[in-house]
């Protein structure tokens, strides 16, 4: 038993290559000067100061060049006489590919016309060369080309390799070389065949293996890009002249962003959220959008407008008035109007529900209108395409100097200064009554085109101008960044800032262009982004920046979860443990494969020492304080002291099935075993912790702030313990569980217990609290938490990962809040499987960047918390619609959003600006609202009351609409108020104030009973009181109606969730049944179990149905008794015959009349199958004129009947109950229930229920 | 041998199903997917002989993938599975081109019986469903020769929707057990089409 004496072989192997270490370690002559000569090199560039000398990084594809042209314009040149040295940089995608076409490509140094340096695929390589004028002609054509080396060399055949590398048509390459001028001589060139540029690097670190050293004349004054021969050509982008290499490295602004270019594997971290017509955005091309003061997004389109608040477009167009035809461009002015600008259709205004037009019959130079802004004095400027007009209040004043000319762009900036972009004319600011222009001499011919314009906060201009050009004016200096490509129409619609200074600009054809710490990024459909033609940008209130493009309507979302799977170098199946075994290094332990590696980029499989003694399964890996790392396995424990030579040197424990490691504060490692024993290691000695143990698997070990060591177990709870004090918890401690998956244990001294299929538990100084998904988690089972620096706890559960805040969680125990609304995330968000493995720990790792690893059973995970945006924003308020008997109310007009608390204080007298009257009569009435949100939208929550009839809110979830059957006549106030998920309920929240008013009678009817005499008075007394009575019961039924829809909820959930376990307990007992050497007895209780499992389905089944308010017609009863016979008699012994029209006519049935039915139906059943000793039954349903009879009859034994239609003495009392129930349930609702039988010639029990007044029944 | 691949977003149900399928003899379950998306993507690298297919799945709808499939592979007969009976959304499923459906409660063994009777050319239908395929060719004001049912198929379905079983419906009509599966599986298929062609019409009118 003892591992310590006979089980363990700790031997020390040494699994030592000699070879591979002298590889690695003995450097040749050669390489020894080259990495002389690189340090001399380094030295030399570090004196200098670093400068990006010129850069173009767009993406330009070039195609049968010839001998092209210069794309430098002089910026650099570099001659004879020079002794400095530079570094160039570029990008390719190549379309050509070498394995079926001969061509050459290259980034090419002229110098005077004449050829000198080429980097790319010289015409005779067939590989990435580089080739140099040795002599006169073209150099291209000599054979003095040098491949390049390569890290990833080309296959000549099996296990072989070629020095050089093919470019392949979709591989993307970096080249980066550098040339040491020398006077007078050859110059030296180095390059680097995909370095590595990420955070951190540098010239010196990188691997011999990319690297190509020559001597060249490079002397230049002009850069070529040429490609000749077969194939598309190749893609030249992000091309740049620098001094020295740091330069192209990534920079690294905080640790954290390193690691996250290093997830992402250098793709934008970036989604979008699109809408498409699928999603129910009313037209895919969105031309222009605006957001106006209550919060809504607008859209334009061709046919009109559309708004959004977050959920639900509603289109605007011909119908409401607006006659105008494509949409250009929108705004959203300070009074809360929104102004549309038209194509030829002039002007129109919505404001309270209205349209207002005006075309050139009003002022207009054009009815075609391209911009829109509003001054600090509130005035619209509207520029169209043949001048400008600002409108003071009604009339259209014309600022002459445009006139005729088009009008691109208008901006106001922050200091109020008002910004005007012509098309043929410039670019003007408005100051002291006077357009003075901006001039540029440079750049004169470009600004005289502008298509878009805007200043952002720190005062730079921004303008995209001409075919190709984003200019910039920092200060007085013009920058112009050139976003060529090989499309014809590219030009820049739109540009926008987001919330962190980051400028956005839209192209025609390109997509996005993101300028960022001086760095410019393309991000397109190939980050899904739903259209490369952008149309319009817009920054909502929130922040979010929303791109409309041609295709569609999206929103952008930093991206922070990515995921890693077979894809990424993991290979397929569950994860297991993780450890960070140096900062940005991280090794996973796979149940079948053994340990992988991240150092960026992809995982890689790990080869080490000993993995095939301890068991390929890797159950949990723990990173000791000491720098060395226990691998616990199925067959033994290994101990990697160093973990950089894993492959030398490992201590092996075997014999010891590892599921739990955990590390004390002296350094002593801990050890849970798959058997339920607990050892200790301390400075090499090993002692076993026998106190506390059982026989179940050891799942969790953990130390707490106060000392105690806490051992979670599957099966077996609980236990802490220090020194000699011991305490254990289970079910009978208040766990909902003994399974524990996981603990965390914080700094706050609160234990928090992920349970299989109990939730989360908190511990906290003796007291245990639950929340699982009654309280709103997404799963029972916990297998990982983490906590962020935020302090949320990220829970990996069964389903996706949650993140709820530890407050939240507090105030839920303390009984505070009643749920939880954690945010999930799921396969939709990116995971592989939402499965999260478990049981064992360490579980899930919080990397030192702050970022959280969770495992799952398809790979990792990788979240990194802090893009998350709190829910501060609160969601606007709008009550957009009431309805009266399903029609809107014209009167309605839509409220501004008031602080409810204030005029909750006010009392039940509303304010008379809003009022809603409603004529006499019962009304159903609806009122129909929204919250205006765009970051969590499906996350809004609402509460309303309408007070005079509601004594409190209502909170009704994410439903945005209230219904009332009837509201008596009275004065009342609507109000109904939003809340983020984590948020408070917001102050400002909408009122209505509505009367309904009464009838004449119901006025005058007091006069009236004054005027007459007592007789009639009496009967208008008698009157009075049906009133009230109806009344209350219209009252009672609004109440009822509110009951039902949750009962429906909760027996709908209950169905669902219950019903797939059901039936795996049924599928499960039916497999465990066909075990062969199962007692006869176990094999009868498994069927039973089988059996109820299905039985408790069926009465689901039942309740579920006859409660939901869709079975509503004479249709779904019937068919629903058909169904239900079937059923009931099936294998029972009794031949059951139905007989049931095979149409029924529409008629309603309420919920109510439907549930005694049933049960009336069902104890007939019952009485037939327990009682009547049947073998025969016979169901038949008519419906004719106005009545619903249901017979149910047997052929049994049957009983005697006294006069009443009572039971006799002799027939069981059980019987008569029966009979009772059935009868009674009928007369409840209105109907009759006959029983005729005789003993010895069968029962018929006919259920008769009178339909017109069932159909009344439900109207009322 | 009968082939069998079974879709259904619940993890721990679709393995119970895998492991009692492929623990009764005569069966072989060969794939099981989570989603609908993921069985478009690898049902076609090797198809089974009847699909087990959820109708409410996460992602893309039981409905909407067993169109698909059945585009795909006109041949394949999926059975849904479904934990409990709406009758709307299973009558979805057959006109989408489904053969059967099964409710996930009845037994066990009644699932290995529906898979055999669905690969041997039966096809059930309970009396609620039916009552809908009625219902959905009968058009109002539109004399009954002109039905795309012949005679026979519409007897068969009167006495389903009246609530006969099969043997009843069998010796009512004077015909054998067999004619009446054979019948069903013919509504069956002229549901798919009927349901198709006026969606198509719909299409067309615009």
């Amino acid at each position: 038993m003892c591992f310590l004496g006979t089980a363990i072989e700790n031997y020390q192997c040494r699994l030592v290559s000699e070879g591979r270490l002298s590889y690695n370690r003995t450097m040749s002559k050669n390489q020894a000067i080259c990495l002389l000569l690189t340090l001399l090199a380094w030295v030399g560039a570090a004196t200098s100061r670093a400068t990006v000398l010129w850069s173009d990084l767009s993406a330009t594809l070039v195609y049968q060049t010839g001998v092209g042209s210069d794309i430098l314009g002089g910026a650099v040149k570099r001659d004879d006489s020079s002794t400095d040295a530079l570094y160039f940089k570029f990008h390719v995608d190549p379309l050509s590919d070498t394995s079926t076409e001969e061509y050459f490509a290259a980034f090419e140094l002229y110098d005077r016309d004449e050829e000198r340096l080429g980097v790319g695929n010289a015409l005779k390589a067939w590989a990435y060369s580089a080739f140099t004028a040795d002599g006169p002609g073209d150099v291209n054509m000599n054979s003095g080309y040098i491949d390049l080396h390569s890290s990833r060399p080309e296959a000549s055949g099996h296990g072989s390799f070629y020095d050089y590398e093919n470019p392949h048509r979709g591989l993307e390459s970096t080249i980066v070389f550098k040339v040491q001028y020398a006077a007078g001589g050859n110059d030296l060139v180095t390059v680097w065949l995909n370095p590595d540029l990420g955070p951190g690097a540098s010239e010196t670190a990188q691997s011999e293996s990319l690297i190509t050293r020559f001597n060249a004349n490079a002397s230049f004054d002009e850069i070529h890009l040429r490609h000749g021969g077969g194939g598309g050509g190749w893609i030249f982008s992000d091309m740049q002249i620098a001094t020295s290499f740091s330069d192209f490295v990534t920079s690294d602004s905080s640790e954290s962003n390193g690691v996250i270019s290093r997830l992402s594997r250098g793709e934008q971290p970036v989604t979008f959220h699109s809408w498409q017509r699928e999603q129910g955005l009313p037209q895919n091309s969105v031309r222009a959008m605006a957001q106006t003061s209550d919060g809504y997004l607008w859209l334009g389109n061709d046919d009109g407008v559309v708004r959004f608040d977050g959920v639900r477009f509603v289109s605007f167009g011909l119908r409401e008035g607006l006659n105008s035809g494509p949409v250009q461009t929108l705004f959203g002015d300070s009074a809360g109007a929104l102004w549309i600008g038209t194509s030829g259709g002039g002007l129109s205004c919505w404001k309270g529900g209205k349209f207002t037009t005006f075309t050139m019959r009003d002022g207009l130079p054009s009815d075609s209108i391209t911009a829109l802004a509003e001054d600090n004095e509130g005035r619209l400027w509207v520029g169209t395409e043949a001048g400008l007009v600002v409108r003071n209040g009604s009339p259209l004043s014309d600022a002459g100097e445009f006139k005729g000319k088009m009008i691109t762009t208008l901006f106001k900036d922050s200091t109020g200064t008002m910004w005007v972009g012509a098309a043929g004319a410039g670019i003007f600011h408005f100051q002291g009554g006077h357009f003075l222009p901006l001039t540029a001499p440079a750049i004169e011919r470009s600004l005289q085109d502008p298509h878009c314009l805007m200043v952002d906060r720190k005062g730079r201009i921004w303008v995209g101008a001409g075919d190709d050009l984003v200019l910039c004016r920092d200060g007085s200096q013009w920058q112009p960044y050139r976003i060529s490509s090989h499309q014809t129409k590219l030009y820049i619609s739109t540009l926008a800032e987001g919330p962190d200074g980051t400028i956005w600009a839209g192209s025609a054809s390109e997509g996005l262009f993101q300028f960022k710490d001086g760095k410019i990024q393309a991000i397109n459909a190939s980050s899904g982004l739903s259209d490369n033609l952008t149309e319009s940008l817009l920054v909502d209130r929130e922040g979010g920046l929303w791109v409309g493009t041609h295709g569609g309507l999206n929103r952008l979302h930093p991206r922070n979860l990515f995921a890693f799977g077979q894809k990424e170098g993991l290979g397929y199946g569950a994860v297991q443990s993780l450890a960070e075994i140096a900062p940005g290094t991280i090794w996973a332990g796979k149940t079948s494969g053994g340990l992988y590696v991240w150092e960026g980029g992809n995982f890689r499989h790990l080869a080490a020492a000993g993995l095939s003694l301890g068991g390929p399964q890797v159950n949990s890996l723990l990173m000791a304080t000491d720098g060395s790392c226990w691998v616990a396995g199925a067959k033994g424990l290994l101990h990697f002291k160093d973990t950089k030579s894993v492959l030398d040197h490992v201590e092996l424990y075997a014999g010891l099935h590892g599921t739990a490691l955990a590390e004390d504060r002296e350094g002593g490692i801990w050890v849970g075993s798959h058997e339920g024993e607990v050892w200790r290691c301390w400075r090499g000695t090993w002692t076993a912790e026998s106190n506390h143990w059982h026989t179940h698997p050891i799942t969790v070990i953990g130390l707490d702030r106060d000392g105690w060591m806490w051992i979670g177990s599957e099966g077996g709870g609980l236990d802490r313990f220090k020194g000699e004090q011991h305490s254990h918890f289970d079910k009978q401690g208040g766990l909902l569980s003994d399974l524990i998956r996981t603990l965390y244990l914080d700094d706050q001294g609160v234990v928090w217990i992920g349970t299989a299929g109990a939730g989360l538990s908190r511990w906290r100084d003796g007291h245990i609290a639950t929340f699982t998904t009654r309280e709103g988690l997404p799963d029972n089972t916990v297998s990982q938490i983490l906590e962020d620096h935020e302090g949320r706890l990220w829970l990996g559960s069964d389903r996706g990962i949650a993140c709820v805040s530890k407050n939240e969680l507090e105030k839920l125990a303390a009984g505070k809040i009643p749920a939880i609304y954690p945010l999930v995330y799921g396969r939709t968000e990116g995971m592989l499987s939402e499965e999260c493995t478990g049981g064992f720990s360490p579980a899930g790792l919080k990397s030192r960047s702050g970022l959280l690893w969770f495992t799952t059973l398809k790979g990792i995970v990788v979240v990194d918390p802090r893009p998350h945006i709190a829910d501060t924003a609160a969601p606007t308020v709008v009550l957009e619609e009431v309805l009266l008997d399903g029609v809107p109310d014209p009167e309605f007009r839509v409220p501004e959003p008031t602080p409810v608390t204030r005029i909750k204080n006010d009392g039940s007298k509303e304010p008379a600006s809003e009022m809603l009257h409603i004529s006499p009569g019962k009304h159903r009435i609806e009122f129909r609202y929204t919250g205006v949100s765009f970051d969590s939208p499906e996350r809004v929550r609402f509460r309303y009351r309408l007070d005079g009839l509601d004594t409190d809110w209502l909170e009704v979830g994410t439903r945005r609409s209230a219904l009332y059957n009837y509201i008596p006549p009275g004065h009342y106030a609507f109000r109904v108020a939003a809340c983020n998920a984590d948020g408070p309920w917001v102050e400002t929240g909408v009122v209505l104030a509505l009367t309904v008013l009464p009838h004449f009678w119901q006025v005058w009817w007091v006069v009236l009973l004054a005027a007459f005499g007592t007789l009639i008075s009496v009967a208008g007394a008698v009157r009075v009181m049906e009133k009230r009575k109806s009344q209350q019961r219209l009252k009672r039924l609004e109440q009822e109606k509110a009951l039902e829809r949750e009962r429906t909820r909760i027996a709908q959930d209950l169905h669902d969730e219950m019903g797939a376990k059901l039936c795996r307990i049924s599928f499960l007992s039916e497999d465990a049944r066909r075990s062969p050497n199962l007692s006869a007895e176990l094999k009868r209780q498994i069927v039973s179990i089988s059996d109820s499992s299905r039985e408790v389905l069926s009465s689901m089944d039942e309740i579920v149905w006859a409660i939901n308010p869709q079975n509503d017609m004479l249709e779904h009863v019937v068919s629903y008794i058909g169904h239900y016979a079937r059923e009931y008699f099936q294998e029972t012994g009794i031949e059951c015959e139905l007989d049931i029209p095979a149409q029924s006519p529409p008629y309603p049935l309420s919920s109510q009349l439907r549930h005694h039915l049933l049960l009336a139906v069902h104890e007939a059943f019952t009485n037939m199958l327990k009682h009547s000793g049947a073998t025969r039954g016979r169901i038949s349903v008519v419906c004719d004129d106005g009545r619903l009879e249901i017979v149910v009859s047997d052929n049994g034994h049957g009983f005697a009947q006294s006069e009443n239609g009572a039971k006799e003495v002799g027939a069981t009392a059980v019987l008569g109950n029966g009979l009772r129930n059935m009868r009674q349930r009928l007369t409840d609702v209105g109907g009759d229930c006959f029983v005729k039988s005789e003993p010895g010639a069968g029962t018929t029990i006919r259920f008769i229920l009178p339909l017109e007044r069932a159909g009344l029944e439900k109207v009322g | 041998m009968i082939t069998v691949s079974i879709v259904d977003d619940e993890g721990s149900l679709r393995q119970s199903i895998t492991t009692f399928v492929n623990g009764s003899p005569g069966f072989r379950c060969i794939s099981a997917f989570a989603s609908g998306e993921e069985a478009l993507e690898h049902l076609p690298e090797k198809w089974p002989d009847v699909i087990l297919m959820d109708i409410h799945l996460t992602g893309m709808s039981g409905i909407e993938c067993v169109r698909q499939l059945k585009a795909m592979r006109p041949e394949v007969q999926i059975v849904i599975l479904t934990v409990y009976e709406d009758p709307d959304q299973i009558f979805a499923a057959l006109a989408a081109g489904a053969t059967g459906y099964m409710l996930k409660r009845l037994t066990p063994a009644r699932l290995l019986e529906a898979i055999q009777e669905v690969q041997a050319g039966g096809s059930p239908m309970s009396h609620s469903i039916a009552r809908k395929v009625l219902a959905s060719f009968r058009k109002p004001g539109q004399p009954a020769e002109k039905s795309l049912l012949s005679p026979r198929e519409q007897m068969v379905l009167d006495c389903l929707a009246k609530g006969f079983t099969y043997q009843k419906t069998g010796d009512t009509l004077k015909i054998s057990l067999h004619s009446v599966r054979t019948y069903v599986r013919r509504v069956y298929e002229k549901l798919h089409v009927h349901t198709r062609t006026e969606a198509v019409a719909k299409y067309s009118r615009r």
